[in-house]
């Protein structure tokens, strides 16, 4: 997208400061009975945690989706930066993404057949980074969550903290406005899993926003100011207030 | 920079799917080596010949001239007829045989090389049977026509010039120099003979030595040693030897003719008729009888292009196969490593990858090993190639720069489309639905399928197998195509495989035969009426006899066959002679002939079908009734076979030039000595060999066509047919 268009598609924020607006959102697949996510109204501000909770087949996964741009909703608007990632096209998502969003999942994810250091340096090349300011921004990364030993390395002799760790270093690597963890400790023992969580919290003391899903509302809270309750695509519970709506949300 | 990030993403790829990224290079190997063999021999018929024949000057004929019945003005004469361009002699010539003696004798399994005229095959040692040699007939002495002259054949009663018996014979030629102002010679190693004792051999040289060996003349007197001091090829001589002047008179056979050989260039040349007409004008300017022998480049180019004329065929049937195959298999793996990355593509998209950046990851990891596949499979085909065009060095063979650039690139082109459907396919892959949903079938495909297969009596494990492949029925359709290309070729490989195994195998057979000629090769003569008797009385005295009958040679203007077609004629119960018929059956009666089907300008005749012949200026009609393939050079091994009768009955007789005889089992050896102590000087027995080289041993002889099918190619085809079934 061209930085005309983007200028277009950049919205004064809905909820002042917020990096992130859903807008009752809604979002139905096809050939289910009921939305993944129904009219949904969420604002997280810039340098926020933000937790996600609920059951299974809550939304979570979906909302953090729609976040991403990895998913359209079905209604409603979503707007991250102040850009509207609901309207973007496949190509403009994925530009919007690799330049705005970094992504951890619960299973990492790695490309296991690329050792640690080009698996942080990939969305960096991707972004167009010279190659020492990449391998420098990289480098930096594996030491500051002590993995630097690792670099080069295959994801497969790590373990799975250490493979998270990675996985946060090539989230981080384009020094993105947003970090979305989905379920970052799942796939990892409880002592790994507060260790992810303290990561990620320091993260967001110097200022990185967080969106978090999680199962667990240790981590949630214990990580997290700010816990958002998804139950049957529907926000349950949010302290904030902007969406929060027992019987399908409140608009901002 | 995001180029590199679709790079690195795309050999890592390459890197984890191995056997995948090692099928392509195979698949795109195999099939840029074959495109490059099929293509070369489709458009290389004779180009690889006439660049050699416009650069070294050949000579459109080359005339062996009997040097006592013309003068040096009767030749210089001949220089300024109005159709001769140019030419060059006159160079003394005679025919010897060889026998290497030297100590750096190498592999004889060089090929011929293009415009090289070898009408012999001669091993280092004469009385050594030549199993895989391809001569077949005794030697072609020749009534005259009219004219007084035969083409490749000498008039009868003559001396002929040119011994077809196994190790004897070769034409050496004395030249000063290497240049000329036609058929200037490439010295391929070593050095131009520059004084009496040396001798220059041709790159087809019957004896295997190298410069530094030394050869003896063992047909001139006192058998005089030569030391090789090099290797040559010529465009259009049928020489291979060349020697200083000086020297050719030692060398000539005791009371032999006095060769001249003449070579000339003409206005007109393109044609059989013109040149005809352009002999016919040389021997019009000569005293009569004087032209002994000739050779003309069509001849020459006629061989040379029937031999590349049997490899096309099966080079371009196996290159098409492979260029179906490795679209079919690269669209199979491509799709494959598609569905098997589902996940992979998420991750991908996740971290910023667009739609694009993925479709072009996939098309390049699937191009990296066809490329490197398609380059090494060029440089295979270029290797297997050269040898088949026939190109000495000296004809500087090489596949033309446009094929070299095209079978690649055509070959990527089509890889790249084959593996664009599921590289798209993979770009439009929903992100979501590849990190959650990964290896899920999408729904609605092949339901009825397992349906109906659940409802068939059989293993609930069996049913699904048999669902499955509807599940995604495009890309169970590339795999059948694959398969189904992959067993065409295999069958077709190893039909060919067998056939020419059959073939080699009828025609390496070790014969029972024996030749019985008068006079001692290579001055081989016509047989008097008492010879012949003293042959059929002896034949029949010794007991290993089975059979026997008399042959005659002869030289007929065929339409759509030939102006100069070699015939054998036979007189007796030649079907007993052990030719092995491939199509029809041996000649019954007059009127009807054999047609050698290993010979120039045959390929087109059927069993049944009505030939006309002209011999001696008079036609006959003579119905095929049977095909042989027999390999050699004509006038060497004949081209149609049929009964003297059937000349005859057209007013032609011919004289006879040999016996063969049909002895028992395992006896030859024996029989050749006690019947050639019992016949005395004066003729000659020689064991029948018939057949020709195969895989890496080609007969030194070259034109044996069926040589250069070479099942080495054909060995080579099947593995690459064997690949890419796999």
């Amino acid at each position: 997208m061209s930085e005309a268009a983007r200028s277009v598609e950049r919205l004064p924020s809905p909820a002042g400061d917020a990096l992130i607006s859903l807008i009752d959102v809604t979002k139905r697949y096809d050939g289910a009975e009921h939305p993944a996510l129904d009219a949904v109204s969420v604002a997280v501000a810039s340098g926020e945690a933000v937790a996600v909770m609920g059951p299974s087949g809550s939304g979570k996964s979906t909302l953090l989706n729609l976040i991403a741009g990895l998913d359209r909703p079905s209604n409603g608007e979503v707007i991250v930066a102040g850009e509207r990632v609901d309207r973007m096209s496949e190509t403009a998502a994925a530009r919007f993404r690799r330049r705005e969003i970094g992504m951890i999942f619960q299973f990492f994810n790695l490309l296991e057949d690329l050792t640690v250091q080009d698996n942080v340096l990939l969305p960096a090349q991707l972004a167009g980074r010279g190659r020492s300011q990449a391998r420098s921004r990289a480098s930096e990364l594996l030491v500051k969550l002590g993995i630097e030993q690792y670099r080069d390395s295959y994801p497969g002799r790590l373990s799975g903290g250490e493979r998270q760790r990675v996985a946060i270093a090539r989230a981080l690597v384009n020094s993105p406005a947003l970090l979305l963890a989905d379920e970052p400790t799942g796939a990892v023992d409880s002592a790994t899993g507060e260790e992810i969580g303290t990561l990620l919290s320091e993260l967001n003391q110097d200022g990185q926003t967080l969106v978090l899903v999680s199962h667990s509302p240790e981590l949630a809270t214990a990580y997290t100011k700010r816990v958002v309750e998804l139950v049957d695509g529907r926000v349950a519970n949010d302290p904030a207030g902007t969406g929060a709506r027992p019987s399908g949300g409140v608009g901002p | 920079m995001s180029a590199a990030a679709v790079v690195k993403a795309a050999s890592g790829g390459t890197s984890r799917r191995l056997v995948q990224t090692v099928a392509i290079f195979l698949v795109l190997g195999a099939s840029a080596a074959a495109g490059t063999l099929g293509l070369t021999l489709s458009t290389n018929a004779n180009a690889q010949f006439l660049g050699a024949f416009a650069r070294q000057h050949g000579a459109d004929l080359a005339l062996s001239i009997d040097a006592s019945k013309v003068s040096a003005a009767d030749l210089a004469r001949t220089r300024r007829l109005p159709g001769v361009t140019d030419a060059a002699g006159p160079y003394p010539e005679t025919y010897i045989s060889l026998a290497g003696s030297g100590p750096a004798a190498s592999s004889s399994a060089e090929r011929h090389g293009p415009g090289v005229q070898a009408h012999t095959a001669v091993p280092v040692t004469p009385s050594t049977p030549v199993g895989r040699s391809p001569q077949r007939s005794s030697p072609p002495t020749q009534p005259s026509a009219d004219s007084g002259v035969s083409r490749g054949l000498i008039p009868a009663g003559q001396v002929n010039p040119i011994a077809e018996y196994p190790g004897e014979g070769i034409s050496v030629a004395g030249r000063a120099s290497m240049g000329g102002p036609l058929d200037d010679l490439i010295l391929l190693n070593g050095r131009w003979a520059t004084r009496p004792g040396e001798i220059v051999l041709s790159h087809d040289r019957p004896v295997p030595a190298e410069p530094g060996a030394t050869v003896t003349v063992t047909s001139a007197p006192g058998k005089p040693k030569l030391k090789v001091v090099g290797i040559a090829t010529s465009v259009s001589s049928a020489d291979l030897a060349w020697v200083v002047p000086s020297q050719l008179a030692a060398l000539r056979p005791a009371n032999e003719l006095a060769l001249e050989q003449m070579l000339y260039s003409f206005q007109r040349s393109s044609t059989p008729q013109q040149i005809d007409a352009d002999l016919a004008e040389l021997q019009h300017a000569l005293p009569a009888r004087a032209v002994i022998n000739s050779v003309s480049w069509l001849e020459t180019a006629s061989k040379l292009a029937s031999i590349e004329d049997i490899n096309t065929p099966f080079a371009v049937a196996f290159g098409i196969i492979a260029l179906v195959l490795a679209v079919l298999i690269t669209a199979s793996v491509a799709a494959a490593a598609v569905v098997a990355s589902y996940r992979r593509i998420g991750v991908l998209k996740s971290i910023g990858f667009t739609p694009a950046q993925i479709a072009t990851t996939y098309l390049v990891q699937i191009g990296i090993p066809a490329l490197a596949g398609a380059l090494a499979g060029t440089l295979l085909g270029n290797r297997w190639v050269l040898p088949l065009l026939n190109g000495g060095p000296g004809a500087a063979a090489a596949v033309p720069l446009w094929i070299n650039l095209t079978v690649p690139l055509a070959l990527l082109a089509l890889t790249g489309l084959a593996a664009l459907v599921p590289a798209l396919r993979a770009a439009r892959l929903s992100t979501v639905q590849t990190i959650v949903a990964a290896q899920t079938p999408r729904a609605g495909h092949g339901y009825a399928a397992h349906r109906f297969a659940g409802k068939l009596a059989v293993p609930r494990s069996v049913s699904l197998g048999l669902a499955a492949p509807f599940t995604r029925p495009a890309r169970s359709a590339l795999t059948l195509g694959a398969v189904t290309s992959g067993l065409t070729a295999v069958v077709l490989a190893v039909g060919l495989d067998s056939s020419i195994a059959k073939i080699d195998s009828a025609t390496t057979q070790t014969l029972r035969s024996v030749l019985i000629g008068g006079g001692v090769p290579p001055h081989v003569h016509t047989l008097t009426s008492r010879q012949q008797r003293t042959i059929v009385a002896t034949l029949r005295a010794q007991p290993e006899t089975l059979g026997y009958v008399d042959e005659a040679d002869a030289t007929a203007s065929t339409p759509g066959i030939g102006p100069r077609v070699p015939i054998t004629a036979f007189h007796g119960n030649a079907a007993g002679l052990g030719w092995d018929i491939t199509s029809g059956n041996w000649f019954r009666r007059p009127g009807q002939v054999v047609v050698n089907t290993a010979q120039p300008g045959t390929a087109h005749l059927t069993v049944g079908q009505t030939i006309h012949m002209t011999v001696d200026g008079k036609t006959l009609t003579a119905q095929i009734t049977g095909e042989v393939y027999a390999p050699g050079p004509p006038p060497v091994v004949g081209t149609l076979f049929t009964s003297q009768q059937t000349l005859a009955n057209a007013g032609i007789h011919l004289p006879i030039i040999r016996y063969e005889a049909v002895v028992m089992p395992a006896s030859q050896q024996n029989y050749q000595a006690s019947l050639q102590r019992a016949l005395g000087p004066g003729y000659n027995v020689n064991i029948l060999s018939l057949g020709f080289g195969t895989g890496q041993n080609h007969c030194s002889h070259g034109v044996g066509a069926f040589a250069l099918i070479d099942t080495s190619l054909m060995r080579r085809l099947t593995i690459i047919v064997a690949v890419l079934a796999a």
